[in-house]
């Protein structure tokens, strides 16, 4: 006996908290088109909200581009993940740029599968108190293009702070073959032997330095990249503060700004500065480049 | 790096997987057939520490009807074509919804999410695998059914098709939910549909209410295994009772939990407390209040001293005891005398009701849990160090207080050993406890990863010696478990595997069962 044929985002979760929040008008239009100004910014409630979202507002800024609505779910997504599905079934065509912490992250990824969500990319990102790389991003990136480590090493070199970023890329750019590179004063890069490249980009670390701080398997077989295919980002904003630094690389991507992208299926970039790093330990959160 | 797809299928060339995409696309439709980066991404979320390329799907087919996977099962025959199958796919610290292998083809059934049947005076539920805990809350409370769930920690989001399969527990009496499955409906390898119990008896009207049919019992081979694929399933679901009292019992000391074992136990196989308690060490519960930098920034595992702290600022016992009394108020009077003169004996209890705890974030969730509400509070685990690693190591004891205390004292050791933090809970059955302990870690830290991977994997080892057998696990540790369980039992699970599913198409490595 068939009682009832619910549709996915009804069934799933229901929740009248959306209008609570108070909508934009365009998230609720029967079908919006998706363009760089369709973006809506989505805060999790979590300790970096702010500088996050400054960082979004100056690459607007920057680009010359509206800011985009933003909401935030107070209280985070452990306690109202129903207005998060509200968000996703009416914001259709809307490209999202969020940044929550990490409990809020786990539920947000399997709701916005759900729902149909493309992820462009999903960052993880945090500041230890380890000397030598005290801020770590790692990266998941649907294909070089939605790159975003090459952006963000280039505020963080201004910024003086040690660092580490990886990416890896699930799908190769259109570029594949082609050898490209990216490139920053003071930096080495390297690209690994075999048909799944890895590009490393090395500053203040050996190669085998390098490879034993990522935990990369094999620190031989690493041959230099010319400096003749390599480019270097046409933006390197300085910001006292890392998370909008992040916010920044983050909506960068999101909206297209143009970016160095590497032939590769992963890179990363390592930076050690010769001062003592500043201390911020305990600080995380992720990062997510979606289309809904 | 395949040039055209994300990732292929192991064996399997590019060209044979562009024809089998092309027949399930005249299966399941164009959109229902997924294959972009872009689309495939949300998929991988493992939380493991190894890398996420080893999980990498190289696609995912949205299917709506029983109809279509049989169209499906014939396609991966033809092709060899492995697929892994996820209902909602919320296993959040056993791998979520990525596959166990790369380039398996994920078969996702969110879509099948009709509630077929819910019977309020013989109390079952009959539903398809999509099918969410909060769906079936809602049309509950819609139909005004006097008519309680049983949830896992992630209630709203998951659903009772996978929770069960996967022989997952929730906190009602009812907790135990594989023992209160009754009727399934099963696609096998080779394209048959199975109703296993009184479901194959054509006119019958006793699936839902009658377990064991006749002949051998088939519905325990379609849990955790991979020698069918579940499109319906029937439950039993408690009558909502007239009155329900949950409770937390606090005590100081590590050691403590021997004796809250030994009082627990004959209160529970003797019905007294009818639901799945909890025993949640201060370190579980503590994420509910607080982050772990808020107490330690350094290397290594957080110091008892600092726990002392966390349980100060934040009214914590090191164990925490959840439990409920469930039925009349007359019945929940005489029980709570029973209770509370068992645990006042010895003087170390610390028992707060809901009018003393309920203010209490922890004690909140956990009563949300008792009663089958929706909460996804027990999540802020993954705040407690951050960095998106968990992983559940589940071994079970015997419900003894030696045993317990011993447990906790070699998970304690090793977890502390590899830097990490003792975050477990024993949830407690009739005669066994699931002793639950979520190794959290950093996955932007290489170190901890490999720290986590050791760790996780010495956990096992040691466990396994001394005779501690693990009852659920992600899958990158689904090998080295099944082999704990020793020859004969994975002859048989392959045996059943090779007669099922010949060809191996259907979750290759699931318990280790290829």
């Amino acid at each position: 006996m068939d009682i009832d044929r619910r549709s996915l985002m009804k069934g799933l979760l229901a929740g009248g908290a959306l209008m609570a929040m108070g909508a934009p008008s365009w998230a609720l239009a029967a079908q919006p088109t998706r363009s760089a100004k369709r973006c809506m910014l989505f805060l999790g409630d979590s300790a970096v909200d702010d500088a996050f979202a400054e960082g979004v507002r100056a690459v607007c800024r920057d680009m010359g581009i509206d800011e985009p609505r933003t909401v935030k779910v107070a209280g985070g997504l452990l306690s109202y993940p129903d207005q998060l599905v509200e968000w996703l079934e009416r914001s259709s065509g809307a490209r999202w740029i969020a940044a929550m912490d990490d409990a809020s992250a786990a539920v947000f990824q399997e709701l916005a599968r759900s729902a149909g969500g493309r992820l462009l990319s999903v960052g993880s990102h945090a500041s230890g108190n380890d000397d030598d790389l005290p801020f770590r991003h790692t990266w998941l990136a649907a294909s070089p293009a939605q790159g975003v480590g090459g952006l963000l090493a280039s505020q963080l070199i201004g910024a003086g702070e040690s660092f580490s970023i990886t990416e890896g890329f699930l799908s190769e750019s259109s570029a594949a073959g082609e050898l490209t590179g990216w490139s920053a004063p003071g930096f080495s890069s390297y690209r690994s032997a075999g048909s799944e490249a890895m590009h490393l980009h090395c500053s203040g670390f050996s190669v085998s330095e390098a490879c034993r701080a990522l935990a990369l398997a094999d620190s031989e077989g690493w041959t230099s990249i010319p400096p003749h295919v390599s480019k270097r980002e046409s933006v390197s904003r300085r910001s006292p503060h890392w998370v909008e630094s992040v916010g920044y690389a983050v909506a960068a991507s999101a909206f297209g700004m143009q970016s160095v992208q590497e032939a590769c299926s992963a890179r990363a970039f390592v930076h050690r500065t010769d001062g003592p790093g500043r201390r911020r330990g305990g600080v995380r959160f992720v990062s997510f480049v979606m289309d809904v | 790096m395949a040039s055209k797809f994300i990732a292929l299928p192991k064996g399997v060339s590019e060209k044979t997987f562009t024809a089998a995409l092309a027949e399930f696309r005249r299966a399941v439709g164009q959109d229902s057939v997924l294959v972009t980066a872009e689309q495939l991404a949300p998929y991988i979320k493992t939380m493991m520490p190894v890398p996420d390329a080893d999980h990498t799907p190289s696609a995912a087919l949205l299917a709506t009807t029983v109809e279509q996977i049989q169209k499906i099962v014939g396609i991966c025959n033809k092709y060899k074509v492995p697929i892994w199958m996820i209902s909602t796919g919320r296993n959040f610290g056993y791998g979520s919804a990525a596959p166990a292998e790369r380039g398996q083809v994920v078969l996702d059934l969110k879509r099948m999410n009709r509630i077929l049947e819910v019977d309020p005076d013989l109390c079952f539920a009959l539903v398809e695998p999509g099918v969410t805990y909060k769906q079936l809350y809602d049309y509950i409370q819609e139909h005004k059914y006097p008519l309680w769930l049983s949830v896992p920690a992630p209630s709203a989001i998951a659903g009772p098709t996978g929770n069960t399969l996967d022989r997952g527990v929730g906190y009602t009496p009812y907790g135990e939910h594989f023992l209160f499955a009754c009727g399934m409906e099963v696609v096998l390898a080779n394209g048959e549909v199975l109703r296993t119990g009184m479901g194959s008896l054509p006119k019958s009207n006793t699936w839902q209410v009658f377990k064991w049919g006749y002949g051998p019992y088939l519905d325990g081979i379609f849990t955790q295994s991979n020698y069918g694929i579940v499109t319906k399933f029937g439950f039993w679901l408690m009558p909502a009772p007239p009155a329900f009292k949950p409770f937390v019992i606090q005590y100081e000391q590590e050691d403590d939990i021997v004796e809250i074992v030994e009082t627990i136990r004959p209160l529970r196989i003797g019905g007294v407390i009818p639901n799945a308690v909890v025993i949640a060490h201060a370190l579980y519960e503590a994420p509910t209040k607080a982050r772990r930098s808020d107490y330690v920034t350094g290397p290594g595992a957080i110091s008892d001293e600092a726990v002392r702290q966390i349980m100060k600022d934040h009214k914590l016992g090191v164990w925490n005891v959840y439990a409920a009394l469930y039925g009349t108020p007359e019945q929940i009077e005489v029980n709570w005398k029973i209770v509370t003169a068992a645990f006042g004996k010895s003087g170390k209890a610390k028992i707060l009701t809901e009018q003393e705890a309920g203010e209490d974030p922890a004690f909140q969730y956990r009563a949300a849990l008792m009663r089958g509400d929706m909460t996804l509070k027990e999540f802020a685990l993954y705040n407690w160090r951050g960095g998106g690693g968990s992983m559940w190591f589940a071994p079970v004891s015997q419900a003894r207080g030696s045993e317990t205390l011993k447990q906790m004292a070699m998970a304690k050791r090793i977890l502390t050993k590899y830097g990490l933090d003792y975050s477990g809970e024993f949830i407690v059955g009739m005669r066994d406890m699931h002793h639950i302990v979520d190794v959290l870690y950093d996955r932007t830290d290489p170190a901890m990863m490999k720290a986590a991977y050791q760790c996780f994997d010495e956990l096992i080892t040691q466990f396994s010696a001394e005779g501690y057998g693990t009852y659920r696990v992600n899958t990158v540790f689904m090998d080295k478990v099944a082999q704990t369980y020793g020859p004969v039992q994975r002859h048989v699970h392959k045996t059943l595997k090779k007669a099922l599913d010949p060809n191996g198409i259907l979750a290759p490595g699931k318990s280790g069962i290829r």
